[in-house]
C-alpha cells in the first residue's frame, strides 16, 4: 500500500506527458514469476558482493544483512511483486470517487491534506481493502518463492509434507488452516466494506486532473521510474545469472557466457521439462477454451437457471489458493485409491492438464464473457432468422466476432501454465514428467543455479511475449482481468 | 438453442467444475479431519499447536 497509494495518487490527480506508458510499465513486475527472481535476490541482497552493499559501500555507507534468515527476501520479493494489484485496486477507487465531495470539502476550509485523510481515504478504503486482502492471501499462499529463498512458512511446510511423507492428514489439516484463514479474510472484507462501496462513491463524475510543470513531471517520472527498475530488479539479475560464466561475489559477473542455454537446450531433463510443460499447457488451453466458451455462452446469452452459480464457480479458482486445489488433487489421486494411477507417484500428466485447465479458467471466462457482452445480440439473432442452426450461428457468427477476446483468454491461460508453481510443485513427483517450474526447483536444490537462471530466463521471456500478444488483442481490458 | 440442449450443456459444465474442483476442495477438507477412518479435530489442534514454525514433532495421541 505504501507503494502503490501514492503512485495511484499521482497518477489520479496530475497529467504529464507519458502518463500511459509509466502506469503500462508499473505492471509489469506483476507478469514476472517471483520465484523466478528469487533466484538472483541472493546474489542482489548477498552481505558479501551483493550489488546494493556494493552501491551503499561506494556511497559511503555501510553493509547490511538484508537476507538475515530468508524472511527479508520474501517479504521484499512479494511487495515487488504484487505491488501492482494494490496500484490497481487504489486507481479504480480514486477514479470512482466523485470530484464533487473533494471540492465542497475544499470549499469548507479543508486543506488538501485534510481532504485526503477524512474524505478521499475513507472513500477509497472499500478498494484498497480488496486489494490488500487479495495481495495478502496471495503472499499467504506463495509456495515458490520461500522455497526458493528457503525460508520455511505454511505453503512450504505443507509441500515438504507431501512430499516427504505421502498424504498424512497433518499436512491436510494444514491445508484446512490456509484456506480457512483466506475464507475469513475475504468474507471480512465483503462484510466490512462491500455493502458500504456503493452509498460512498460518487456516480461517474468527471475526472478532475492537473497538469503537472516540468519539475513536476520529473518528479513523478522518477518515482515511477524508481519502483519499477526497483521491481524489475530480481529479473534483471536473472538475466545476469543466466549470461554469467560464474557469477561469485562480485558485481556484475567477470565473464559472460551462453552455454547455460546450450545446456538447458542439449540437457535431457531440463529440455524433457520445456516439452512437458509445452504439452500439458497446450492441452489445458484446448480444455479451457472449450469450457470457458460454454460457460460464458451459458451465463450471457442463454441465461439458464443458476447461471449465477455457475458463474461463481468458474470464478472460485481465483478465490481458492492454488495450493489448496492442488492438495485436493493429492487427496483424489492418492495412493490405494482408485485414480491412484493418474496421481503425482506415477504419470501426473492427465491430472496436471486438469489442474492447470481448472487454475487458469476464470480468465478465460471473463476474457469470452466481456467479448459476448460487448457484441449485439442481434447479429446473432438474424443469422437464427436466416435458417442457421444455433450451433452454426455460434460458430460462425458470434465466435469470430469474439475471437480476439477468445485468443487473448487462451494466451494467458497458455503462459501462466507454463509457468505455473504451485500445482507443479506439489502435483508431479517424478523426474520424467517434471514441468519447467519443478525443473528450476529442481536444479536449484541441486545447485544447478545458472542452468535453472537460464530456463527461468527463457520462461520470463515468454511470458513477456504472450503478454505483450494478449495486450495487442485485448487491449486496456487486460487490465481490467486482474482488477477485483 | 432449445431448452433440453441448454440444460444438458450447464449440466456438463457444471459436472466439469464439480468433479475437478468442488470434489477435490471437499476432499482436501475432509482429509485433514481424518484419523484411521475416523472424524477427528486433532489434526488441526495439533497444527494451532505448534504453528508455521511446526518442525514434526511426534503425532498426538
Amino acid at each position: 500500500m505504501l507503494l502503490g497509494l501514492p503512485l495511484a495518487l499521482l497518477n489520479r490527480y496530475f497529467t504529464y506527458p507519458g502518463k500511459n506508458l509509466a502506469s503500462a510499465l508499473l505492471l509489469v513486475p506483476m507478469i514476472l514469476p517471483p520465484f523466478v527472481g528469487a533466484l538472483a535476490i541472493k546474489h542482489l541482497l548477498a552481505a558479501e558482493g551483493g550489488a546494493v552493499n556494493q552501491l551503499l559501500q561506494a556511497i559511503g555507507l555501510g553493509r547490511v544483512n538484508w537476507l538475515g534468515s530468508g524472511f527479508a527476501g520474501v517479504v521484499i520479493l512479494e511487495v515487488l511483486h504484487l505491488y501492482p494489484i494494490m496500484y490497481l485496486n487504489a486507481s479504480a477507487a480514486l477514479a470512482n470517487v466523485d470530484p464533487a465531495m473533494t471540492e465542497a470539502a475544499r470549499n469548507l476550509g479543508a486543506s488538501r491534506w485534510q481532504t485526503f485523510w477524512r474524505v478521499t481515504l475513507p472513500l477509497i478504503r472499500p478498494g484498497l481493502f480488496a486489494g490488500g486482502t487479495i495481495v495478502f492471501i496471495w503472499s499467504f499462499t506463495e509456495l515458490g518463492t520461500p522455497l526458493i529463498v528457503n525460508y520455511d512458512v505454511l505453503p512450504v511446510k505443507i509441500f515438504r509434507g507431501f512430499r516427504e511423507l505421502g498424504n498424512p492428514p497433518e499436512v491436510f489439516s494444514m491445508v484446512f488452516v490456509m484456506l480457512l484463514a483466506s475464507v475469513i479474510l475475504y468474507a471480512l472484507g465483503r462484510v466490512l466494506f462491500g455493502r458500504a462501496a456503493g452509498a460512498m462513491l460518487g456516480r461517474g463524475a468527471a475526472a478532475t486532473a492537473r497538469r503537472a510543470g516540468p519539475l513536476g513531471t520529473a518528479g513523478i517520472w522518477a518515482a515511477f521510474g524508481l519502483v519499477t527498475l526497483l521491481a524489475v530488479m530480481p529479473h534483471l539479475g536473472v538475466l545476469l545469472k543466466a549470461f554469467a560464466r560464474q557469477w561469485g561475489t562480485t558485481f556484475p559477473p567477470q565473464a559472460y557466457t551462453l552455454s547455460h542455454f546450450k545446456e538447458v537446450f542439449t540437457g535431457q531433463s531440463t529440455w524433457n521439462s520445456i516439452v512437458n510443460s509445452f504439452q500439458y499447457a497446450s492441452l489445458a488451453t484446448v480444455i479451457d477454451v472449450v469450457v470457458g466458451l460454454a460457460i460464458a455462452y451459458l451465463v450471457v446469452r442463454l441465461r439458464v437457471r443458476g447461471r449465477g452459480l455457475l458463474d461463481a464457480l468458474a470464478m472460485l479458482p481465483l478465490a481458492v489458493p492454488g495450493l489448496v486445489i492442488a492438495s485436493g488433487y493429492m487427496a483424489l489421486t492418492r495412493r490405494g485409491g482408485p485414480l491412484e494411477a493418474i496421481g503425482p507417484w506415477q504419470d501426473p500428466t492427465i491430472i496436471l492438464v486438469i489442474a492447470y485447465s481448472v487454475r487458469r479458467l476464470p480468465y478465460v471466462v471473463r476474457s469470452i464473457s466481456a467479448g459476448l457482452q460487448q457484441t449485439p445480440e442481434t447479429l446473432e439473432e438474424a443469422a437464427r432468422n436466416l435458417g442457421a442452426s444455433p450451433l452454426r450461428s455460434l460458430l460462425r457468427i458470434t465466435v469470430p466476432l469474439i475471437l480476439a477476446n477468445v485468443l487473448a483468454g487462451a494466451v494467458l491461460a497458455f503462459s501462466f501454465a507454463m509457468l505455473e508453481v504451485s500445482d507443479s510443485l506439489i502435483l508431479a513427483q517424478t523426474p520424467q514428467f517434471y514441468p519447467i517450474t519443478k525443473e528450476i526447483y529442481g536444479l536449484v536444490d541441486l545447485g544447478g543455479s545458472e542452468r535453472a537462471a537460464a530456463l527461468g530466463s527463457l520462461g520470463m521471456l515468454l511470458l513477456t511475449a504472450t503478454l505483450i500478444l494478449a495486450n495487442l488483442l485485448l487491449g486496456k481490458r487486460l487490465g481490467a482481468m486482474f482488477r477485483v | 438453442m432449445r431448452n433440453w440442449r441448454r440444460y444438458i450443456l450447464a449440466g456438463l459444465c457444471f459436472g466439469f467444475l464439480f468433479c475437478f474442483l468442488v470434489v477435490p476442495i471437499g476432499l482436501a477438507i475432509r482429509e485433514g479431519f481424518l484419523d484411521e477412518g475416523q472424524l477427528t479435530h486433532k489434526w488441526l489442534l495439533h497444527v494451532f499447536q505448534y504453528g508455521p514454525r511446526w518442525r514434526r514433532p511426534p503425532p498426538p495421541g
